[in-house]
C-alpha cells in the first residue's frame, strides 16, 4: 500500500492538453473516485499512473519515489499497481486460473504450489471458487469483471487501478458489484483509484471524489460534501439534479440573505455575507422543494402551478410553475396532480445555496 | 531491431527498383549497359507506337479479363453467398480449387483441351458432330486472342469470387431486410442494397484482377507469340532475356508497367479506404433469409457447374491424363499410357533437386514473411514512429510492382555478388514480392486485438517483448498461419520472376514446366505441373491439420 502524488500532471496529445495541471494527494488504503463527463481526462489521468501514457509535464510519485516525469518514466510492470480494465481485457486464449496466475508467474521465488494457493485465494476472494479452469468465453460478463479483479489483487499491487469496469455490466448487476468492489478494497486496504462518468457508482465507492472537466478539477471532496456543498453549477449539475435560479442580493446580514428573483418573489437563505445587487445563482435540489395542496407556513412559501407530472414508481417528478419559472421537485411516495391544479411550494432557507456568478 | 529491419527491407525493395529505374539511361551492348548515359532507350519506350502499343495491347487484355472474371465472379458470389442453393460448401471449395493451379499449369492443361487439331474437345466434338455433318470445323482454339482472355479469367475469377463473397457474409443483413420491409422484392433490394454495399470489395478484387493481367507476360507471351500479338510484358522479359538483349529497354518498359501498376494499386487503397466507411460488420455471423430460387435453382447449379468443369474439372483431368501419355495426341488409346515421366522426374537427381528446392523455397519464404510481417506491423502499431512507418511502407511497396520488375531489379543488383546463380537470390525475391501480404494481414490481425489485452498482460508485470509473446502472438496465431498458407502457395506457383533468377544449380518446379513447355515436351511438362499441384496440396492438408487453419481465411480479410 502507498499513497500516490501528482504534482501538476499535465498530458498532451499532439496540441491537445487533455490533463491540465492536476495536484492530487492519494493517502494510503484511500478509494479516491476520479469522476467526470467523457472527454475530461479522468482515463488518462489514470493511464499516466498505470504508466501507459508518458505524462508531458509535471510528476507522478508513488510512495515517495517518482515514477513518472517529462523524460523519464518506470515501465508499468515495475510499479507494481494492479489495472482492471473497461473492456476486462481478460485473455481469451487462457483458463481462469491461467489468466490470474501469468503475473504470479512472472514473479522470482514463488513455487508451484505458492502460485496455487495464491490464484485460490484470489478466486475465493471474488466468489469464483471451483472456476479456475473453465475457459474465458464460457463466463458471463460479470464473471469475466470478477476474474478481472482477481488477477489485478493477487499480485498484491501497492495501488490499484479501475478504468470504468463496471460499464460494460447491465444496470442489476453493476448496483450489486458496486458493493462488491467497495468490500474487497476495504478489506484488503488498497490504495485504489477509480474512473467513472457514473455519479452514482461514484457515491457508493469512493471515499473521496474528485470531480474532473475539461482536464482539470472541479471539486475534490466525500461524496456528502461534494453533493451537499457544489462548489459550481457545473458540481451541482453533474452529481445529482438540480434547479438553478438566477437573482440578486437585496440584503445580506452574517447568517441570512435575502435574493430577488424573476417574477417579483424574495426567496431567505441560511448564509450571508453577500453585498447587496451581486448576482447569484440559487441552487436547490429537487427533493428538498415541497409540494402540497395546502399553505404553508414560514418562510419561502409560494403559490405555484402543476405542470407536469412524470410517475416513476416510488417516487414522481412533479414540475412546478412559479411564475415563468419551471421548478422540478421529487415527491415520494408519488403523487397525481392534474397539470394547471394549484399548489403551494416551500424551500427551507437552509436547503438552499448560493453560488456566485464567476467574475 | 529498426536498423535490421530498415536494411532488410532496402536491400529487398528499394535497391532492385532504384537499379530498374537508373539502368534506363545508359547506352546498350550486346550483353548489358556500357558506362555512357544516353536516353536512347526511354525515347524508344515513352515515345514510340511500337512500345505504347504493346502497352495498349497489355491495358485492354487486362481490361477484358477484368470484366469477364467481375461478371461471373460477382455471380458466382451471389449465388452461394445469398441463395438458398444446397451444397454451399462444396461450390465454395471448388470455386477457389483454381487458385492452387498456376495459370501458366493451366495454361498447359488447356492446350492439350483446346488446341484447334489435338485438342480433346475439338476431337471429341468432331466426333459427335461428324455423325451429322461431313468434316466439321474445330469448335475451340486456345492458341487465340480468345484463348488468352479465357484462361486468364479462369484462373482471376477466385479473387473476385473471394473478396465478394466475404462482403456479403460480413454485411449486415438488416440493411436488406429494411428494404424488404419498405416494399422492396428480394430481387430490387439485392440490385439497390447490396450490391452498391459490396462494390468498393467488387471493384478493389477487380483493380487486383486488372494489375495481374496487366503485369502477367507468360500466358500472352506463350500464345501471343505464336498467334501474333505482343503486350508489354512479354516485350520486357524478350528484351531482357534474349540475346542480344535490350536491358535499357526492359528496364524503361518496367518503369512504365510499374507506373500503371502502382496507380491501379493507389486506386484501389482509396477505394479500400472508402469501403471501410460502410463496414456494417455485425459480428454475429448473422444471415438473412437466403432468396429461394425455386424453379431456376437447376439453372443457378448449371452457371456453377460449368464454371467448375472449365476451371477444375477439365484442366486437372487434362494434365493427369497428358501426363501420362507418350506423345500429344486427340486420341486416348491404351498403347499411348505411360508411366516413363514420373520414372524420369524421380530418378533424376537434378528434378528431385528442384522438387527440394521448391519446397525448402516455399516454407521458408512462408517463415519469413511470417516474422518479418508481424514484426514490421507490430513495431509500426504499437511503436508508432516516423522510423518503423517507413519500413511499414516500404516493405508493402513491393505489392505494386510486376514479378518480372522485381526479377530484373534483383537479378541486376545482385548480378556481382555471390549470390549469383544460388537458390538464395531466389529466396530473396519471393520474400520481396510476398512480404507486402505478410505486412498488411497481419497488420489487420493485430488491429482486432483490443490494445487493453496487451496492456492488462504489463500491468501483471511482463515486459513489453513478454506481453508479445505470450498475448499478442498467440491471439493472432490464425492470421500468422493464414499468411503462411497463403506465402507457401504463392511462392510454389511463382514463375515470372523466378525465370529471370534461376540457374542450372537452383532449378524450381514452375521454372522447369515453362522449360518443358518452352521445348514442346507438354506431357513432361505436365507431369511435373501435377506434382507441383501435389505439393501445394499436401502442403494445404498438413497444415490444416496441424494447426486447423483454413486458406479461405486468408483472403477474407
Amino acid at each position: 500500500m502507498s499513497s500516490v502524488r501528482l504534482k501538476s500532471l499535465t498530458k498532451r496529445f499532439d496540441k491537445t492538453t487533455v490533463v491540465d495541471g492536476i495536484d492530487l494527494d492519494v493517502s494510503e488504503g484511500e478509494f479516491l473516485v476520479l469522476l467526470g463527463p467523457s472527454g475530461c481526462g479522468k482515463t488518462t489521468t489514470l493511464r499516466c499512473i498505470a504508466g501507459l501514457e508518458d505524462v508531458s509535464s509535471g510528476e507522478i510519485l508513488i510512495g515517495d519515489k517518482i515514477v513518472s516525469a517529462p523524460g523519464l518514466s518506470v515501465p508499468p510492470e515495475r510499479r507494481a499497481i494492479g489495472m482492471v480494465f473497461q473492456s476486462y481485457a481478460i485473455w481469451p486464449h487462457m483458463t481462469v486460473k491461467e489468466n490470474i496466475a501469468f503475473g504470479l508467474k512472472l514473479k522470482r521465488g514463488l513455487s508451484a504450489s505458492d502460485i496455487d494457493t495464491r490464484v485460490r485465494a484470489g478466486l475465493d476472494l471474488v466468489g469464483l471458487s471451483g472456476f479456475a479452469e473453465r475457459e474465458i468465453h464460457k463466463l458471463s460478463g460479470g464473471q469475466q469483471q470478477r476474474v478481472a479483479v482477481a488477477r489485478a489483487v493477487v499480485l498484491e499491487p501497492r495501488v490499484l487501478l479501475f478504468d470504468e469496469p463496471l460499464s460494460n455490466l447491465d444496470a442489476k448487476l453493476r448496483e450489486h458489484m458496486r458493493f462488491e468492489l467497495r468490500q474487497i478494497q476495504k478489506r484488503l486496504g488498497i490504495t485504489s483509484i477509480y474512473v467513472t462518468h457514473d455519479q452514482e457508482e461514484a457515491m457508493v465507492v469512493a471515499d473521496r471524489i474528485v470531480l474532473m472537466n475539461a482536464g482539470k478539477i472541479e471539486q475534490i471532496g466525500p461524496p456528502k460534501e461534494i453533493y451537499n456543498r457544489p462548489a459550481s453549477l457545473f458540481a451541482a449539475d453533474f452529481i445529482g439534479l438540480t434547479n438553478s435560479i438566477s437573482g440578486k442580493v437585496v440584503r445580506s446580514t452574517n447568517d441570512a440573505t435575502l435574493i430577488a428573483i424573476a417574477g417579483g418573489y424574495e426567496i431567505s437563505v441560511v448564509g450571508g455575507g453577500h453585498s447587496a445587487g451581486d448576482l447569484v445563482d440559487l441552487l436547490c435540489r429537487p427533493e428538498f422543494l415541497a409540494i402540497s395542496a395546502k399553505p404553508f407556513d414560514g418562510a419561502n412559501a409560494f403559490s405555484a402551478e402543476i405542470d407536469e407530472v412524470i410517475f416513476l414508481g416510488n417516487s414522481a417528478d412533479v414540475y412546478v410553475r412559479l411564475g415563468e419559472l419551471r421548478l422540478r421537485a421529487q415527491v415520494s411516495p408519488a403523487r397525481d396532480w392534474p397539470a394547471g391544479t394549484k399548489v403551494w411550494i416551500k424551500i427551507l432557507p437552509e436547503d438552499l445555496r448560493i453560488l456566485g456568478k464567476g467574475k | 531491431m529498426a536498423l535490421f529491419l530498415t536494411a532488410v527491407v532496402l536491400a529487398l525493395a528499394v535497391i532492385p527498383l532504384v537499379y530498374v529505374f537508373d539502368a534506363q539511361f545508359y547506352k546498350e551492348t550486346r550483353v548489358g549497359l556500357s558506362e555512357e548515359r544516353s536516353l536512347d532507350a526511354v525515347k524508344a519506350v515513352y515515345a514510340s507506337a511500337e512500345y505504347l502499343g504493346y502497352l495498349a495491347n497489355a491495358l485492354i487484355l487486362a481490361a477484358l479479363v477484368t470484366a469477364l472474371s467481375l461478371l461471373v465472379g460477382v455471380v458466382l458470389a451471389l449465388l452461394v453467398a445469398r441463395t438458398d442453393l444446397s451444397h454451399k460448401s462444396l461450390w465454395d471449395t471448388m470455386i477457389t480449387l483454381p487458385l492452387y493451379l498456376s495459370p501458366f499449369t493451366g495454361l498447359m492443361a488447356w492446350i492439350t483441351l483446346g488446341s484447334e487439331k489435338t485438342g480433346f474437345i475439338n476431337h471429341i466434338l468432331r466426333k459427335i458432330l461428324g455423325v451429322f455433318i461431313e468434316n466439321p470445323k474445330p469448335l475451340v482454339n486456345i492458341w487465340s486472342y480468345g484463348g488468352v482472355v479465357f484462361i486468364m479469367f479462369l484462373f482471376f475469377c477466385p479473387f473476385v469470387y473471394l473478396f465478394t463473397v466475404g462482403s456479403l457474409r460480413s454485411m449486415n443483413t438488416s440493411l436488406e431486410e429494411a428494404a424488404r420491409m419498405s416494399g422492396a422484392t428480394a430481387i430490387t433490394g439485392l440490385r439497390k442494397i447490396t450490391l452498391p454495399m459490396c462494390l468498393p470489395a467488387i471493384l478493389a478484387s477487380g483493380l487486383l484482377v486488372f494489375v495481374l493481367s496487366v503485369e502477367m507476360y507468360t500466358v500472352p507471351g506463350i500464345i501471343g507469340a505464336t498467334v501474333g500479338f505482343t503486350t508489354l510484358p512479354w516485350k520486357i522479359f524478350e528484351d531482357s532475356t534474349a540475346i542480344p538483349v535490350h536491358r535499357a529497354h526492359a528496364a524503361a518498359g518496367g518503369c512504365l508497367l510499374l507506373f500503371v501498376t502502382i496507380a491501379g494499386v493507389w486506386l484501389q487503397n482509396r477505394l479500400t479506404q472508402v469501403s471501410s466507411r460502410f463496414v456494417t460488420v455485425g459480428g454475429k455471423g448473422f444471415q438473412g433469409r437466403p432468396i429461394a430460387l425455386g424453379k431456376y435453382s437447376w439453372l443457378a447449379v448449371g452457371i456453377i457447374l460449368l464454371y467448375v468443369l472449365l476451371a477444375d474439372i477439365l484442366p486437372f483431368g487434362a494434365l493427369l491424363i497428358a501426363s501420362f501419355m507418350r506423345f500429344s495426341a486427340s486420341m486416348i488409346t491404351p498403347d499411348l499410357f505411360t508411366t516413363k515421366h514420373y520414372v524420369a522426374f524421380f530418378t533424376t537427381q537434378n528434378m528431385m533437386a528442384a522438387l527440394w528446392n521448391t519446397i525448402f523455397l516455399a516454407v521458408l519464404t512462408g517463415i519469413i514473411c511470417v516474422l518479418l510481417g508481424f514484426v514490421i506491423s507490430l513495431m509500426d502499431l504499437r511503436r508508432p514512429s516516423l522510423v518503423t512507418k517507413s519500413i511499414a511502407f516500404l516493405s508493402i511497396l513491393p505489392v505494386a510492382v510486376p514479378g518480372l520488375v522485381y526479377g530484373l531489379g534483383l537479378l541486376w543488383t545482385y548480378l556481382q555478388t555471390p549470390l549469383y546463380g544460388t537458390i538464395w537470390i531466389l529466396l530473396l525475391a519471393h520474400v520481396a514480392k510476398m512480404l507486402p501480404y505478410g505486412v498488411i494481414v497481419s497488420r489487420s490481425g493485430l488491429l482486432q486485438l483490443h490494445p487493453e489485452l496487451e496492456e492488462s498482460a504489463r500491468m501483471c508485470g511482463a515486459t513489453p517483448t513478454r506481453a508479445i509473446a505470450s498475448i499478442a502472438a498467440p491471439l493472432v496465431k490464425p492470421t500468422l498461419i493464414a499468411i503462411l498458407f497463403f506465402v507457401m502457395l504463392n511462392s510454389i506457383k511463382e514463375l515470372s520472376a523466378s525465370i529471370l533468377l534461376y540457374s542450372s544449380n537452383s532449378h524450381i518446379l514452375s521454372v522447369l514446366t515453362w522449360h518443358y513447355m518452352d521445348n514442346g515436351d507438354y506431357q513432361y511438362a505436365a507431369a511435373i505441373g501435377i506434382i507441383q499441384t501435389a505439393i501445394m496440396i499436401g502442403i494445404v492438408l498438413i497444415t490444416r491439420m496441424l494447426f486447423r487453419a483454413r486458406l479461405e481465411a486468408a483472403f477474407g480479410q
